[in-house]
């Protein structure tokens, strides 16, 4: 590890980790003492500014479409619609914060909740389907971090595999059919209201309240960090690099396989096709939230803000009369100018 | 007009206020080995990154081929026959040696063209034979030896340089540094051969044997300057290190304090890593050890692998005796044995994170991982320690990238011996920060080591080695060759033993 960082004063040796805004750390001159105002508001308009971007959009749609768009039952239905591509964003926050990809969620959800509703809709216990996908979560978490961490596996490649596979055995799980009727008991763990809100929906807030503080209040969130951004400095300061990274898949499939049960509750059925639905906008939002609150880093209040922001965005054009593919084009143009912004900001910064 | 082969007149080269390279003038001539020595940051890189057209020199500078006025900043160099070959040679491992020799020219095909591989062949048996190389053009670069691979490279410059040019120059930038002693000869030997050919041969190396064997010209730079220049024959390795070292009109060290005559605490036995080879010493509370070699010769392995950054192959460190090797970086730590590296944009610190993060990153593991952090508190310790340590501006909140080198290196510092240390592991503690930072650096050592702290220094300074260390061990492949303490502890001497040479200096 050592032989590239003698010899030459000036060589600097750059991390290659999938980073925001991959950016060759400057030896940098400290900020001018004066501009402190100008630069604190930059700052604040830097962390806010998506937050402020989603009230005014929500205000413009409003006063645009009055009896569509701003009615209870829209913004119910906004927020419903979103419900597990929450869960799963959080969920891949995880990897992400760590230097890597996964994306195999959405595949390693639809197996889960293809397990639950066969195996609920065929008379067996609700609980025997429970730990069969806790099983599934942490048997997929391990393999990938195998995978990735200790065989060196690209994240990207190895995930995209496993996500091929996972969709194979949904329908394998299903026998190429949608399976219907899951029994209301199931159904009643996605859908038990409170306060308005289906208990997914109070799922995925919570999931952001605890990753909120796992992330900014606790050692764990640091070091998850710089495992990813910073693995030689973690590694020699104690850090156990590969477990950290190993834990962060696995946490993220559990996460991943257990949405599967809320989202075969939350229709009443599922179509083993539907994985792919769920991949890009979970990493839309992620990639977009970390434009915000914590800017530069994948953080949770973030990832809740631009998921709410793409749906506003998206349900507005719709109700104009835009055409449903509107919104795949939309999600995937957001997705790329989330890392664009990301970068351009980080330069603004005198990071890259 | 002269034929000179490269004329280089008034190069500067300015880094905001810092001045690289001031006033360099440098002429090769065809058929001459012309030896570029100099300390790291003497300014050598700068040079050669100007003749490769990474930097851009200072407007005045004038550059000239074979009488030829070349325009600066340079683009293609190898359109007007210069050919920089790095000690990392660029060649793919897991390649034949034939698709390494034709992957800087295209394989003698245009994009999408095929490539005649018979041509391709013809052509690469022809350039192995030009350089007296042997090989089988089909074995991969990994079962090539260093100096079969430093031929090949620069057979491969030799073919660029041809489409292009009919005269060349070489520049080889530390060849030798992790060759032993056999290849080294070999491939300074291909380096006359080269030169005789007609070529204007740059060679820059740290071995001053290898330099006074081959070199026919020699100039020393020193802080950017053109600090002497001499015919090979009338060389001697004392003059070339009195070059070298200068007499640094601001040089100021700390005062070392003499550590009471106690026993050793750690206590080394036969330390095997992949270039120390059984290495044994030891250690008292207060000492200063230095480390000093030449590039590649082992010496600064030695922190990494007491500290377990890299894995020892064999051998054994006790310190208070308890066994060092083996043990997990945190159990390392919890030993309070602290390392402090050479690297600090990539192991040091995380620069893109904020300052009281990375300090508090050791810190951390007192408490667990899903424990609330206590923001305030950490706050308020990172201050005194930035405090402590002068790291200036004393913002714990401002990420370790928007700080200049110095001060990064001062936080890097910080994080490692805020909790006091006993056994502090040095490798080139002050290597590209300036003055002031510097002696602020050394200034820590040697409190912490007038506190009890055991402190090891690797590092190729060793003009600051003489001047803090309280002895000094030479390493010379992967061996320790001496020991210089008391009055025999001077640059001087640390350089000539560095050289393997045994005379001791006046």
């Amino acid at each position: 590890m050592k032989s590239d960082s003698v010899g030459d004063p000036d060589a600097s040796s750059i991390g290659q980790q999938p980073s925001l805004a991959a950016d060759p750390p400057d030896l940098g001159r400290s900020a001018a003492p004066g501009g402190r105002g100008r630069r604190r508001s930059l700052k604040f308009a830097e962390q806010y500014g998506l937050l402020v971007i989603l009230v005014l959009s929500f205000a413009v749609f409003s006063l645009l479409l009055p009896d569509t768009f701003a009615t209870t039952g829209n913004i119910k239905a906004m927020i419903n619609s979103q419900a597990i591509i929450l869960l799963l964003a959080i969920a891949v926050t995880l990897p992400l914060r760590s230097g890597e990809f996964d994306l195999s969620i959405a595949g390693l959800m639809v197996v889960g909740a293809a397990i639950t509703a066969q195996l609920t809709t065929s008379g067996y216990s609700f609980w025997i389907a429970l730990l069969l996908v806790i099983l599934l979560g942490l048997l997929v978490g391990l393999i990938n971090g195998f995978l990735i961490v200790k065989v060196g596996i690209n994240s990207f490649i190895a995930t995209l595999g496993m996500s091929t596979a996972l969709g194979g055995l949904a329908y394998a799980i299903t026998n190429n059919s949608i399976v219907a009727n899951v029994p209301e008991e199931v159904r009643a763990i996605a859908r038990a209201e409170f306060l308005g809100f289906p208990a997914i929906v109070w799922i995925g807030w919570i999931l952001v309240v605890i990753f909120w503080y796992v992330y900014e209040r606790t050692p764990l969130g640091r070091y998850l960090l710089f495992v990813g951004g910073s693995p030689n400095s973690a590694k020699l300061a104690g850090l156990r690099v590969d477990r950290i990274r190993i834990g962060a898949f696995v946490a993220c499939s559990l996460i991943a396989a257990l949405s599967g049960i809320l989202l075969a509750g939350n229709i009443g059925q599922l179509d083993p096709s539907v994985a792919s639905q769920f991949l890009l906008q979970p990493f839309a939002a992620v990639f977009l939230g970390a434009t915000a609150i914590t800017v530069g880093r994948f953080n949770a209040l973030g990832t809740l803000i631009a998921l709410y922001l793409l749906t506003i965005f998206v349900t507005g054009l719709l109700l104009f009369g835009a055409q449903p593919w509107v919104s795949d084009v939309f999600n995937g143009v957001a997705l790329v100018l989330a890392v664009t912004f990301a970068r351009l900001a980080a330069r603004l910064n005198g990071r890259a | 007009m002269t034929t000179d082969g490269l004329q280089i007149t008034g190069l500067g080269k300015s880094f905001g206020g810092l001045r690289a390279l001031d006033n360099v003038d440098l002429t090769v001539k065809p058929g001459e080995v012309h030896a570029l020595l100099g300390q790291n940051g003497s300014g050598k890189s700068t040079l050669v990154k100007i003749m490769t057209g990474v930097y851009a020199p200072d407007p005045g500078a004038e550059m000239r081929l074979w009488g030829r006025k070349i325009n600066l900043p340079l683009t293609a160099p190898h359109h007007h026959g210069i050919a920089v070959i790095h000690q990392d040679l660029g060649l793919v491992e897991d390649m034949t040696v034939l698709e390494n020799l034709g992957v800087t020219s295209g394989y003698g095909a245009r994009a999408i063209a095929p490539i005649s591989f018979r041509r391709e062949r013809a052509t690469g048996r022809q350039l192995l034979k030009s350089v007296g190389l042997d090989i089988d053009l089909n074995k991969l670069i990994y079962e090539l030896s260093p100096a079969e691979r430093a031929t090949l490279a620069l057979a491969r410059a030799q073919r660029l340089l041809q489409e292009h040019s009919e005269h060349f120059v070489f520049v080889l930038d530390e060849p030798t540094a992790y060759l032993s002693a056999e290849d080294s000869r070999r491939v300074v030997a291909l380096m006359r051969d080269v030169a005789d050919a007609g070529s204007a041969v740059i060679f820059i190396s740290h071995r001053l044997q290898e330099v006074t064997a081959v070199a026919d010209q020699i100039t020393v730079l020193r802080d950017g300057k053109v600090a002497d220049r001499f015919a090979g024959d009338e060389a001697d390795q004392q003059r070339i290190i009195d070059a070298m070292l200068g007499r640094k009109l601001n040089a100021y060290y700390p005062n070392r304090t003499v550590p009471a005559p106690t026993a050793s605490v750690l206590k080394v036995r036969g330390l095997t890593g992949r270039r120390v080879l059984s290495v044994d010493f030891e250690v008292a509370p207060g000492e200063i050890v230095g480390f000093a070699g030449l590039v590649g010769m082992g010496h600064e392995e030695i922190p990494y692998l007491i500290a377990g950054a890299t894995p020892a192959c064999g051998g054994s460190a006790m310190f208070d005796g308890i066994e060092l090797l083996g043990q997990s970086a945190r159990a390392i730590i919890d030993r309070s044995v602290s390392l402090v590296p050479g690297n600090r944009q990539r192991d040091g610190v995380w620069t893109d994170a904020l300052a009281r993060e990375n300090l508090a990153l050791l810190e951390n593991r007192h408490q667990l991982a899903l424990a609330p952090l206590r923001l305030s508190q950490e706050r308020g310790s990172t201050l005194s320690a930035m405090q402590r340590f002068g790291v200036r501006p004393t913002e714990p909140d401002h990420r370790v990238g928007q700080f200049s080198g110095g001060n990064q290196q001062k936080i890097v510092l910080a994080k490692w011996m805020a909790d006091s240390p006993r056994v502090l592991l040095l490798d080139e503690p002050t290597q590209g920060i300036d003055a002031g930072a510097k002696f602020d650096v050394l200034n820590m050592i040697c409190d912490a080591a007038a506190k009890g702290t055991v402190v090891l220094v690797a590092s190729g300074d060793y003009e600051q080695l003489a001047n803090i260390c309280h002895r000094v061990f030479i390493v010379r492949y992967g061996q320790l060759s001496a020991v210089l303490e008391g009055e025999h502890l001077t640059s001087a001497n640390i350089a000539r033993h560095a050289q393997g040479d045994l005379r001791e200096a006046g």
